[in-house]
């Protein structure tokens, strides 16, 4: 188990690079109506408590 | 999981993941956005996805790029899920599609990683009918949440 852990670990690794600008979709109105969507949804229908028991 | 994956880019600090589809259309940019929706009791990431257009410098969810290889953009959001919750391991990932038939996309992708999803302890429940109830195989649900067990 440990060892497959590592194994992940170096996958993530080689897979995940960070970048630095994320300029041109901090502005992205599409972003902006899905969180809308999705607040509008959740106020609607909460996730109930025994879903984070 | 399968290892055919695209490697995707991300920015931890702002939850954006993005990658390259590669196929018979050409090169398409895919961005993934994980957006703080909800933060008390517990905090919920909206999951946003589409394609990145150029001409409009915004994302697009509703066009269907017919690139061939929606089984490997499907399992590299996938993957960008567990990173993510693999980061924020108390906070929960919400998913509803724009349409009907990208919500099923959604539901097909955790289907097809269902083993992993429960042996590696998360928790996935959909709603449906008024109800947020344990996902199950064979029902459409409207939309879908996702944690790591604690």
């Amino acid at each position: 188990m440990e060892n497959h852990g590592n194994k992940k670990k170096v996958q993530d690794k080689k897979n995940i690079q960070q970048i630095g600008s994320v300029a041109q979709y901090s502005n992205s109105a599409f972003f902006k109506k899905k969180d809308e969507e999705a607040k509008k949804f959740l106020k609607q229908h909460p996730v109930p408590d025994k879903f984070w028991q | 999981m399968t290892d055919d994956r695209y490697t995707y880019l991300k920015v931890p600090e702002e939850h954006y993941y993005e990658f390259y589809s590669e196929g018979p259309k050409g090169v398409i940019k895919k961005v993934v956005r994980y957006s703080l929706v909800e933060e008390l009791p517990y905090k919920i990431y909206n999951l946003g996805f589409g394609d990145w257009d150029d001409k409009y410098q915004d994302v697009d969810d509703l066009v269907n790029s017919n690139n061939d290889d929606r089984q490997k953009v499907l399992g590299t959001v996938a993957d960008t899920v567990i990173d993510f919750l693999n980061n924020h391991p108390h906070a929960a990932v919400f998913a509803k599609g724009s349409t009907a038939a990208r919500t099923r996309l959604y539901q097909m992708n955790i289907l097809a990683y269902w083993k992993e999803i429960t042996e590696a302890s998360y928790l996935v429940q959909g709603y449906l009918n008024e109800d947020w109830q344990p996902f199950e195989k064979g029902i459409n649900f409207e939309a879908f949440i996702i944690r790591k067990k604690f």
